[in-house]
C-alpha cells in the first residue's frame, strides 16, 4: 500500500487546467514515551522552532492547490487531575524503588507485594516494628517527571497534514514537517501513530485511522490517538507565533501592532451623519464597519502607494455623503472613479442631482456639459472682479504668471471688457451670445472685433484698449495668447468652456446639494483645466458669505492625486484648507506622498486635518505620517496589506489615537444599490441636468460666435443711440436673461446668487 | 487469607454461587435493569456526541500576525497559555471532544501564517490581543470581508425589477 492516499480529491484551477489531482499525506503525532517523560524544553526563542516548519512549508503552491497544516490542539486539564495522576507517578516511583536513569536498582516491590501492602493497610509483611522506607527524592523526581505542582498542563493532539500535486511531494513534504516536530525532542519526543514498518510507513493514511484523521483536522474535534499531557514549557516553541528568532522569509508578519480602534467610534450602517471608513477592531476584538461623525471632519489627508485604496475609500465616502443628501464634488484626474460609481449612483435619490463633466477626448455626437466662467447670467455687475478673479487666478496660477505682471494686467482687462460686454448681451435678452473665454483670444488679436466691443462699453474699460494696451502688446501679448492657444487646441476643452451659456455652476452645487463628478483627464491641459476648476471652487466657496451660516449646506470636495493637482493649482489648496472651513466645504484629499505637495498645501493640510489616514508607504514618507501617529512606527506603515490604512480621526473635538481600517471595496459595501441596467437613465439625468449638448454643436457655435456678436453689437447701435435703448445694468429680471436654466427638479431652478 | 462480607456469605469462596443464586431469582429484572441503563447511557452518549457536534459546527478564528521584532519573554508565553487554558471554561459546557483549542501554521502561497482556533463561545478571549507585538486579525483577513448591509436612511435599494427605470424617477 502506498504510504500516500492516491484516490484524491480534484481541483480546479484555471491556469493549470480544469482538474488536477491531489495527493494527501497525514501522520498523527503522540508522545513515544509515557507522558510524565518532559520533551526538550528549549531556552528562549533563538532559534525559533517555528523556523523549521516554516522552511518547510516554504514550496507550497497553494496556487495548484497544495497545502500543509500542522496542527496542534491543546485542552488544559485541572490541576485536580494532575494532582492524582501525581499521586499515581509518586505511587509507582515508591513500589519501583531506587532507579537512575529510569533503570531500577535494586529491590522494588513487586505486584504480590504491593498487593498484600495494601490489603493490609500500607503496611508491607515482615517489616513490622520497622520505620517505613522513604523513597528518595531524586526517585520521585524521576517518577514524577514533568507534573510538579504549579504547571499549567494541556492535554494535546498533534496533526500533520499536506497536500500535493504528486504523491511524492505530499511524502517528502510530510517528511520535512515531521523532522522540523523532532526540534521537540528530549527525553520524550513526538512520533507518528499508525503502521511504521521500516519499508510501510503510511502513518494516518491506513484506512481505518484516515477517516477519523480527516474528521478531526476538518471540524477541530479533539480525540487523541492516546493521552499525552504535556507543560508549557515543552510546547512554548508552539505557543505563539514565529518570533524574530524565526529567520524564514515566508512568515506572515505585520510592521507593528496598531492600537485598537476608539471608543466611540461609530459602527457605519448608513446614517446621514457618519462618514464611513471601512472594517475596525475594537478593544473586545470584534470587527465592525466603522465611521466618523461628519460633523467633526473638515479636511482629510489620505496618504499610500497607489493602488493601495485611497481611491476606493474616497469614492465610498463621496457615494455615501451623495446619498446622505450633501453636496459633493469629486475631482477625478483619471477618470475611472465615475465609471465606477455610476452604477451606485443610478438610483432616484441622487439622478435629480447628477452632474458629470468629462473632460476624456470625446467625438463629435457625444453630449457635453457647458461652463463658461465669462458668462454673467445670473450674475449682478459687482460680480464682474469674481469673475476677473477667477479666471486670472486660475490661468496665471497655471501659467505661473507671477514674474509677468504685465501679462496679468492685459488678461484682467480682457476678462473685465468681455464680463462687461456679457452683462451687455444678457441685458439685451441675448445670454446665447455672452462672450467665452475663446474670444478673449479674439479681443487681443483681432482689431476690428475689439473696437467694434470697446465701442459698446463704458469709458473707463474702453481706455486701457486705446492707450494702455498698445505700449503692452509687443512683449506681452504672446506670453497671454499662448495661455489661450493651449485651451484652443484643446477639443474637450472648447466643447467644455466654448459655450455661451453655462450649465455647470459650482456655486449652485454648493447650494443644492448636487453631485458633481469632474474628470478632467484628456483634455490635453489637465493642469490649466484643474487650476481653472479649483479656484472657481476656492471662489463659490468665498462667496458663501453672503449666506447664513445655518443655511450653508456643506459640499464635500474629494481630490484625487492633489499632488497633480498642487502643481497647477498653487496656492488655492492651501486657501481652501485654510478658509473655507466656515463656509462648510470640506475637502479630502487624497494622494501618494505628503512630501510631493508644496510646502504650504501640505503644512495647511496637516495642521487643519480632522482625519488623516496612510496606506503602506516607502519608509521615508511613513516616518513623516508616523511622526503625527503616537504608538506606530514607520515599520507598521511601511508593511501594511493592500487596503489596510492606519487612520487617525477627529472623535468629540479630539484627534483619536491611530487604528487600523481594513477598507472595504464599494461593489461589497453597496452591493445592495448596484444597479448596472439604471445607468442609461442615469445618462439621460445628467442630460436634463446639465443640458448636455453635442461636441459639434458646441464646436460650431463657438465658430461663429464672434461674428454674431459682432453683428449683435452692429444691429444694437452705439449707447444711447440704439434702438434697443440704453443699457440697463439695473439687476433683475431681464428680458430672456433672468433665467438660466429650467431643471427637471423644482426645487433646483436657479434664481440669481443673492 | 479470609475476607469477610457481613450478613451475605462466611467465605469467600460462596460468593459465586451466592450470586448465581441471586441472579436466577431476580433474572428478568436484572436484564431488564441492565438493558435500562444500556439504554440509558447509550443515548446519553449520542446526544453528547451531538451536542459536541454541533458545538464542533460553530468554531471561530483569527490569525495571530507578529511584527517583524516580536520578542516574547518566557513570561508573555505563559500568559498566553493561561489565556488559551481559560478558552474552555469560557466556552461554557462543552464536550471535551469540541472545546479544544487548535493552533494552525498552515501556509498560503508559500508563506506561513499562525492562527488560533476555538469554540466560537469563547470568540472575545481567542480575539484579546495575547502578546504585545503580535497582532489579532480576523482570520479571514486576506479573504473578501463581509460587511453588514448598508441602508441609506431615505433611500433605501431599488427593488431588482424596478432598479433599471431609476424607481421610475428621471
Amino acid at each position: 500500500m502506498s504510504p500516500v492516499e492516491l484516490r484524491k480529491t480534484t481541483v480546479s484551477s484555471a491556469c493549470q487546467g480544469p482538474e488536477r489531482r491531489l495527493y494527501t499525506a497525514r501522520a498523527e503525532l503522540v508522545l513515544a514515551m509515557p507522558d510524565h517523560r518532559p520533551l526538550a524544553q528549549a531556552a528562549g526563542f533563538a532559534p525559533d522552532p517555528l523556523q523549521r516548519v516554516a522552511a518547510a512549508m516554504a514550496g507550497v503552491r497553494s496556487e495548484e492547490g497544495e497545502q500543509a497544516d500542522v496542527v496542534l490542539d491543546v485542552i488544559p486539564v485541572s490541576a485536580g487531575a494532575v494532582a492524582r495522576r501525581r499521586r499515581v507517578l509518586m505511587r509507582r516511583a515508591k513500589q519501583r524503588g531506587p532507579q537512575a536513569f529510569g533503570e531500577q536498582l535494586g529491590g522494588g516491590l513487586g505486584w504480590w507485594e504491593a498487593l498484600v501492602e495494601g490489603l493490609n493497610g500500607g503496611r508491607r509483611p515482615g517489616v513490622r516494628g520497622r520505620a517505613e522506607r522513604v523513597p528518595r527524592q531524586v526517585d520521585v523526581k524521576e517518577g514524577v517527571g514533568k507534573f510538579t505542582p504549579g504547571q499549567q498542563v494541556f492535554a494535546v493532539q498533534l496533526l500533520v497534514r499536506v497536500i500535493a500535486t504528486h504523491p511524492v511531494r505530499a511524502r517528502a513534504r510530510l517528511n520535512q514537517l515531521l523532522a522540523a516536530v523532532e526540534v521537540f525532542a528530549g527525553e520524550n519526543r513526538f512520533r507518528p501513530v499508525g503502521p511504521r514498518l521500516p519499508w510501510w510507513r503510511p502513518y494516518s493514511n491506513v484506512w481505518w485511522r484516515r477517516r477519523s484523521f480527516d474528521r478531526r483536522l476538518e471540524s477541530g474535534e479533539f480525540a487523541p490517538a492516546r493521552r499525552q499531557w504535556v507543560t508549557v514549557p515543552e510546547i512554548a516553541g508552539l505557543l505563539k507565533p514565529p518570533t524574530i528568532g524565526c529567520t524564514a522569509v515566508n512568515v506572515a508578519r505585520c510592521g507593528g501592532v496598531v492600537p485598537a480602534a476608539p471608543v466611540g467610534l461609530p459602527t457605519f450602517t448608513g446614517q446621514k451623519d457618519v462618514v464611513p471608513l471601512g472594517l475596525v477592531t475594537g478593544a473586545d476584538g470584534r470587527v465592525t464597519f466603522g465611521g466618523v461623525p461628519e460633523a467633526g471632519l473638515l479636511f482629510g489627508a489620505f496618504f499610500g502607494k497607489s493602488g493601495f485604496g485611497k481611491t476606493e475609500l474616497g469614492l465610498l465616502q463621496a457615494i455615501c455623503r451623495a446619498y446622505a443628501g450633501a453636496g459633493v464634488w469629486f475631482l477625478d484626474p483619471h477618470g475611472e472613479a465615475l465609471a465606477r460609481a455610476k452604477p451606485y449612483l443610478a438610483h432616484p435619490a441622487i439622478a435629480s442631482r447628477m452632474w458629470e463633466i468629462n473632460l476624456a477626448t470625446p467625438k463629435m455626437s457625444d453630449r457635453v456639459a457647458s461652463w463658461n466662467p465669462l458668462a454673467m447670467e445670473g450674475r449682478r455687475s459687482e460680480q464682474v472682479q469674481e469673475v476677473i478673479a477667477a479666471i486670472v487666478g486660475g490661468l496665471a496660477a497655471a501659467q505661473e504668471w507671477g514674474a509677468y505682471p504685465r501679462a496679468r494686467s492685459i488678461l484682467s482687462n480682457a476678462v473685465r471688457t468681455l464680463a462687461e460686454l456679457s452683462l451687455l448681451l444678457v441685458a439685451d435678452g441675448r445670454p446665447d451670445l455672452q462672450p467665452t473665454v475663446f474670444q478673449i483670444k479674439s479681443l487681443l488679436m483681432n482689431d476690428a472685433w475689439r473696437e467694434v466691443v470697446i465701442e459698446h462699453l463704458p469709458p473707463e474699460i474702453a481706455g486701457f484698449w486705446t492707450t494702455t494696451f498698445l505700449d503692452y502688446s509687443r512683449d506681452a501679448l504672446p506670453t497671454v495668447v499662448q495661455a489661450l492657444d493651449r485651451l484652443d487646441n484643446s477639443l474637450s476643452l472648447r466643447a467644455f468652456l466654448g459655450s455661451p451659456r453655462s450649465s455647470y455652476n459650482v456655486r449652485r452645487a454648493m447650494d443644492d446639494g448636487r453631485v458633481a463628478f469632474v474628470c478632467p483627464a484628456g483634455s490635453g491641459e489637465d493642469e490649466l483645466i484643474c487650476s481653472l476648476l479649483i479656484f472657481d471652487l476656492f471662489l463659490a466657496g468665498l462667496s458663501r458669505k453672503d449666506t447664513p451660516p445655518g443655511l450653508r449646506r456643506a459640499l464635500w470636495g474629494f481630490i484625487d492625486e492633489v499632488a497633480a493637482i498642487d502643481r497647477a493649482a498653487r496656492d488655492y489648496l492651501a486657501k481652501i484648507l485654510e478658509q473655507l472651513r466656515k463656509y462648510q466645504v470640506r475637502l479630502m484629499a487624497m494622494t501618494q506622498m505628503a512630501m510631493r505637495l508644496s510646502e504650504v498645501t501640505r503644512y495647511a493640510l496637516m495642521q487643519n486635518q480632522s482625519i488623516l489616514s496612510s496606506t503602506a508607504a516607502d519608509i521615508d514618507e511613513a516616518k513623516f505620517v508616523t511622526s503625527r501617529f503616537s504608538h506606530v512606527g514607520p515599520q507598521t506603515i511601511n508593511h501594511l496589506r493592500q487596503f489596510e490604512y492606519v487612520m487617525s480621526v477627529r472623535l468629540k473635538g479630539q484627534a483619536s489615537s491611530p487604528f487600523k481600517v481594513r477598507g472595504v471595496p464599494i461593489d461589497q459595501a453597496l452591493a445592495d444599490y448596484y444597479n448596472p441596467r439604471g445607468v442609461p437613465a442615469l445618462e439621460a439625468a445628467i442630460d436634463t441636468n446639465l443640458e448636455r449638448r453635442s461636441v459639434a454643436e458646441i464646436v460650431d457655435r463657438l465658430r461663429t460666435l464672434d461674428d454674431d456678436i459682432a453683428a449683435h453689437l452692429a444691429v444694437r447701435g452705439r449707447p444711447g443711440t440704439s434702438a434697443t435703448g440704453p443699457v440697463d445694468r439695473t439687476p433683475g429680471p431681464r428680458p430672456g436673461g433672468e433665467v438660466v436654466h429650467s431643471w427637471p427638479d423644482a426645487p433646483h431652478t436657479e434664481t440669481d446668487v443673492a | 487469607m479470609r475476607l469477610v462480607l457481613p450478613g451475605l456469605v462466611d467465605g469467600v469462596w460462596d460468593l459465586p454461587r451466592w450470586l448465581g443464586a441471586r441472579i436466577a431469582e431476580n433474572g428478568w429484572w436484572l436484564a431488564a435493569g441492565s438493558v435500562a441503563v444500556g439504554a440509558g447511557v447509550v443515548a446519553v452518549h449520542v446526544w453528547w456526541r451531538r451536542q459536541a457536534q454541533a458545538a464542533l459546527r460553530e468554531r471561530c478564528a483569527v490569525e495571530l500576525v507578529p511584527s517583524v521584532t516580536f520578542d516574547p519573554a518566557d513570561a508573555e508565553v505563559e500568559w498566553f497559555a493561561g489565556q488559551v487554558a481559560s478558552v474552555r471554561s469560557a466556552a461554557g459546557a462543552l464536550p471535551v471532544r469540541a472545546a479544544a483549542t487548535r493552533v494552525r501554521l498552515t501556509c498560503t502561497a508559500g508563506e506561513m501564517h499562525y492562527l488560533l482556533e476555538g469554540p466560537a463561545r469563547a470568540a472575545s478571549l481567542l480575539r484579546m490581543p495575547g502578546f504585545e507585538q503580535v497582532e489579532v486579525v480576523a482570520a479571514s483577513a486576506g479573504a473578501p470581508s463581509t460587511v453588514g448591509r448598508i441602508r441609506f436612511e431615505g433611500a433605501p435599494p431599488l427593488p431588482a425589477d424596478t432598479a433599471s427605470l431609476l424607481g421610475g424617477v428621471r
